[in-house]
């Protein structure tokens, strides 16, 4: 069985936020919610990356483990889902993810938290695939169609893979081999003006 | 085969002292592995993404820790939470209930002696008793609602399914974050109700040296609230504000963001949220023990006793027998009422 996995390549990556807005439209995603989102570290800098990240899809996912009424799931492509109709919007899958996937939609009075929103590596939720009801709760079932996620498919400069695990290793790897990495990088002298290598 | 290995050895042996002679060639050796004098960027960049180095991070999105990549700490929650809070919780509570019951078959219910007289005695005004009442009605709803959400997942859901235990669970959420609101409102009116007969009286460390009549030949000599009752109150009062104050940061997350920008200890609003709830359940364990001691022992153990907190009036020979002081006092009071 494939293992599905998301990868973004930071040496790749020019923060366009075209994910983000591609995971917003396809899966008709609330205001406020975010399943996706690009961090800039050293903006403007020397070293300036960016990452797109959204939900991991662990394979021991933290989230699933501190649910009170368990309604995390993963599926045979390794792929972590919730039942919305269990969830009560606790907050605690948010407090243990490490990457900040989970999301609350403000609802009801007083701002409290809905029911929680991630990434589902476009692949809906629990509903029969692709119902009417599947799309209002959880978005988009992309890879019941054999399409892969939204986010990934439009990055423009491919820098952020999805797919099979085997499959997006490969091309990561077949990519630091042509380009290498650090000083043996292609363009390093260039950038930095031979200083690469000393001697 | 041997005999070339052995040759090969020898040669070199014999070559050793040669490398002196040629200082260049031990120079190309060391060039062999070049210094970098650049240092790739990608080595910090992940150092900055586990959050190891303070770098600063932007992105376009808005909400609760959104630039923060990785949040390790998360972990340090969940293990505390799953593998502390939980079982060691519930064993503190499974070993309360024990040494209720084991004390009452070991020592059955505290009966009064010379029997009930038939006179009444004034114990709790109306305005203590529903102030009592309030405070425990809000703890019993409360507490039931927190511990379904505590041990809900392993207790309840092998049971009656996720999809029921999901209804259960919501609408305990719902209620516990809505009643958690009165709950300092009621303690606050018990303070204050309560807190001059509460106070430390002569008297008293007596009592706990008799173990409140438990150890020992005599009578515990008590006031209108023996010291096992200002313990109980004190507990309750103390406890009672590290339960409102962390429950109502985890009610008004905004509380959290706000002790983020005053309180440079906590980097994320995440962090607030996971102390607050660990401190939260702790205390909330440790205050539902105290109180099904309290519930044993005023319902069960002393027989005679709840009647102060229903009717308000208590028989003449339980207020003799548990509470002398106080019956004489209120006897002195009632003699002076009547002289005019």
């Amino acid at each position: 069985m494939a293992r599905m996995k998301f990868l973004c390549d930071a040496e790749r990556c020019i923060e366009c936020n075209g994910c983000v807005t591609a995971c917003k439209n396809e899966n008709d995603i609330p205001w406020g919610v975010n399943r996706r989102r690009v961090v800039t570290i050293n903006d403007g800098d020397h070293g300036e990356r960016s990452i797109s990240v959204a939900c991991m899809h662990c394979s021991d996912a933290p989230c699933s483990t501190v649910c009170p009424v368990d309604c995390f799931y993963t599926t045979n492509d390794g792929v972590v889902l919730h039942d919305k109709d269990i969830c009560i919007g606790c907050g605690y899958c948010f407090y243990a993810c490490p990457f900040g996937a989970p999301q609350f939609p403000e609802t009801g009075a007083f701002g409290s938290r809905g029911k929680m929103d991630k990434c589902t590596f476009c692949a809906g939720g629990p509903e029969e695939n692709n119902s009417a009801e599947e799309h209002r709760k959880y978005g988009a079932n992309r890879l019941a169609e054999g399409k892969l996620p939204l986010c990934a498919e439009m990055c423009s400069t491919k820098a952020l893979l999805a797919g099979d695990g085997d499959k997006v290793s490969d091309i990561f790897r077949e990519r630091v081999m042509y380009r290498g990495a650090g000083a043996l990088q292609w363009g390093w002298g260039v950038a930095y003006d031979k200083q690469g290598i000393k001697g | 085969m041997r005999n070339c290995r052995f040759w090969i050895f020898l040669l070199g042996l014999l070559c050793l002292p040669l490398a002196n002679l040629f200082p260049g060639a031990a120079a190309l050796a060391e060039n062999s592995v070049p210094e970098i004098n650049n240092p790739n960027p990608g080595a910090d960049l992940w150092r900055a993404v586990r959050g190891h180095l303070d770098t600063p991070a932007t992105t376009q999105v808005t909400g609760h820790d959104s630039a923060v990549l990785v949040n390790p700490q998360g972990e340090r929650w969940m293990s505390t939470r799953n593998d502390q809070l939980i079982p060691q919780g519930g064993d503190l509570l499974l070993v309360v209930l024990l040494i209720i019951v084991g004390v009452y078959a070991i020592r059955g219910p505290v009966k009064l002696r010379s029997g009930e007289s038939g006179v009444q005695v004034q114990r709790h005004s109306v305005n203590a008793r529903f102030v009592h009442w309030l405070l425990a009605a809000l703890f019993i709803v409360l507490g039931i609602t927190g511990l379904l959400l505590l041990f809900g997942r392993p207790l309840l859901i092998p049971l009656i399914g996720k999809s029921a235990f999901g209804v259960a669970a919501s609408a305990s959420k719902e209620v516990h974050n809505l009643l958690g609101l009165l709950f300092p409102i009621a303690l606050v009116l018990m303070f204050f109700n309560l807190v001059r007969r509460n106070l430390y009286e002569k008297g008293d460390l007596t009592w706990f040296a008799k173990g409140g009549g438990m150890l020992g030949k005599g009578h515990a000599s008590a006031g209108k609230f023996n010291g096992g009752e200002k313990v109980l109150f004190w507990l309750t009062v103390f406890l009672g504000i590290g339960i409102s104050v962390t429950g109502y940061i985890l009610d008004f997350p905004a509380i959290a963001s706000w002790i983020v920008t005053v309180c440079p200890d906590f980097s994320q609003y995440r962090h607030v949220m996971e102390y607050t709830h660990i401190v939260h359940g702790v205390i909330a364990v440790v205050f539902i023990a105290l109180v099904v001691g309290h519930i044993f022992l005023a319902v069960f153990f002393v027989r005679g006793t709840l009647s102060g907190m229903t009717r308000g009036q208590v028989d003449a020979n339980w207020a003799k027998e548990h509470h002398d002081r106080w019956y004489t006092e209120v006897q002195g009071d009632s003699e002076e009422n009547r002289a005019p």
